[in-house]
């Protein structure tokens, strides 16, 4: 019994590396830091911009180990988008187009926001723009977890 | 082809096509934000793709994504994160033209540090431009959660905490609106519906003045559905719950003592007895019947943590 559920069990890995081995993947976010561990105090290895495509090697939990431009590292699922299929000839023999991509991403944009502050005198984008801002880098975010004592619980999510 | 056992061939076909083909698409389908798709829509996807396929022209192809398109994005929640971002920064843009920035940089940056240590312990920590926080100069005791990462504290609310812990979990739910999508929740789907029909009909051409227009009376529409639901009416009770029970998550996660939350709905209560029923208390649940929500999923979920005196003590330094 416990030989069949390890078999089982066997099966279901290679089928999950198989399904992973070769998936592609777009990042979804303007920037993305790719980490040495599946954790975001991990040190970033590399950057990948907005619709960059990524190779995914393995997943674990919400991570994604993926390779671009021959570094490998992990990136959080949150920063990226599956695929699932070619819409044009071209792109059923040799992949998905920028066109396709812009398409995929095409909705509310810049452009909207642009007509839509034209009728929104009560909305203030200057100071969404300040607000955007604020941020925090990766050191000085280290140093008020290390100073205030603060260690990740629980898995890696 | 219709029905039987061709049907059931072009299918089978379609969804080997589907897997061979691995990954490369048109449509994002939004691993991280997205509630799992149903069988039956990854069915269909996969006839769709599968018809793709066999297309011999690009033509035809583009003819088939207007199709796919039309057919996957119906709400909220096929929204990509790009969408959220720019629905993000109007909402935010909205509150900011009801509430002025507190001109404090130090309690500002505290603020935004306190906040990413929680956003990166969270469902979903990457969002299209990262997170953002900002404290309002309002004596009022309210917060805010626009989509993508924009949050919102008053000076009110701020000053209402006693430890980082407290003002750790405050943050901590309203992150949890915006992994948990309760923002944009509150868009009437006939808004979505009726941008994603022109966006689908038009992917692969410039929209047109009339078609951009359209588009942003949508949009216009969903910036106005969501300040009504946050600012005026406040989420579903539910929704509060909810995101009171991803605030404990979030707070074990990141290290602090999960009890932060419980804490402050304690102090909240004591001043709701007094309170004008305006903003937090107005928008939220009773602090009574939350402390208990709290206080059973802790103990059910086991998280139980600390509170350091040297958080406190930095806390109390810049408040």
């Amino acid at each position: 019994m416990r030989l069949l559920l390890a078999a089982c069990l066997a099966v279901l890995l290679a089928a999950a590396t198989a399904l992973a081995a070769g998936e592609t993947v777009f990042v979804t976010v303007k920037k993305v830091s790719i980490r040495k561990d599946r954790q975001f105090y991990a040190p970033v290895v590399a950057e990948a911009a907005f619709r960059e495509r990524l190779t995914v090697l393995a997943r674990e939990k919400d991570w994604a180990r993926v390779r671009l431009n021959g570094v490998e590292g992990w990136v959080h699922v949150s920063a990226t988008a599956a695929t699932a299929v070619s819409v044009s000839a071209k792109d059923a023999a040799g992949g998905i187009s920028q066109d396709d991509v812009a398409f995929a991403s095409k909705g509310f944009d810049g452009a909207v926001e642009r007509e839509y502050r034209k009728g929104a005198p009560q909305a203030d984008f200057a100071d969404v723009d300040r607000m955007e801002l604020l941020t925090v880098s990766e050191k000085t975010l280290a140093d008020f977890r290390r100073a205030g004592h603060l260690s990740t619980r629980g898995d890696k999510r | 082809m219709s029905g039987g056992q061709g049907c059931r061939g072009h299918l089978a076909a379609a969804l080997m096509l589907a897997v061979l083909a691995g990954c490369s698409a048109a449509e994002f389908k939004d691993i991280g934000h997205k509630a799992a798709r149903t069988g039956e829509t990854i069915a269909d996807q996969a006839a769709v793709q599968g018809s793709a396929l066999a297309a011999d022209t690009a033509a035809h192809g583009k003819a088939v994504a207007k199709t796919t398109t039309k057919a996957l994005r119906k709400g909220f929640a096929d929204l990509t994160p790009q969408e959220e971002y720019y629905i993000g920064r109007a909402v935010a843009a909205r509150i900011l033209g009801i509430y002025r920035p507190a001109e404090d940089p130090e309690a500002t940056r505290y603020l935004n540090a306190v906040g990413l240590a929680l956003a990166q312990a969270s469902s979903g920590p990457e969002t299209f431009d990262g997170w953002h926080f900002m404290l309002l100069d309002s004596d009022e005791v309210n917060a805010f959660a626009a989509p993508g990462g924009f949050i919102f504290v008053t000076r009110g609310l701020y000053q209402s905490c006693r430890t980082e812990e407290q003002l750790a979990a405050v943050v901590a739910h309203e992150v949890g609106h915006v992994t948990l999508r309760h923002g944009l929740a509150a868009i009437k789907t006939s808004r979505l519906t009726e941008a994603f029909a022109i966006i689908g009909t038009e992917a692969v051409k410039e929209f047109t003045g009339a078609d951009l227009a359209r588009i942003t009376a949508a949009f216009a529409g969903t910036i106005d559905d969501i300040i009504d639901q946050m600012v005026s009416l406040g989420y579903s009770q539910r929704q509060e719950y909810a995101a009171d029970a991803e605030s404990g998550r979030i707070a074990w996660r990141a290290g602090y003592n999960p009890a932060g939350l419980a804490e402050f709905l304690g102090t909240l209560q004591a001043k709701a007895v007094k309170a004008d029923k305006k903003g937090f208390f107005s928008t939220h649940p009773p602090a009574a019947d939350r402390l208990a929500k709290v206080e059973t999923l802790l103990a059910a979920e086991k998280l139980v943590g600390e509170t350091d005196p040297v958080r406190t003590a930095r806390f109390s330094k810049i408040r």
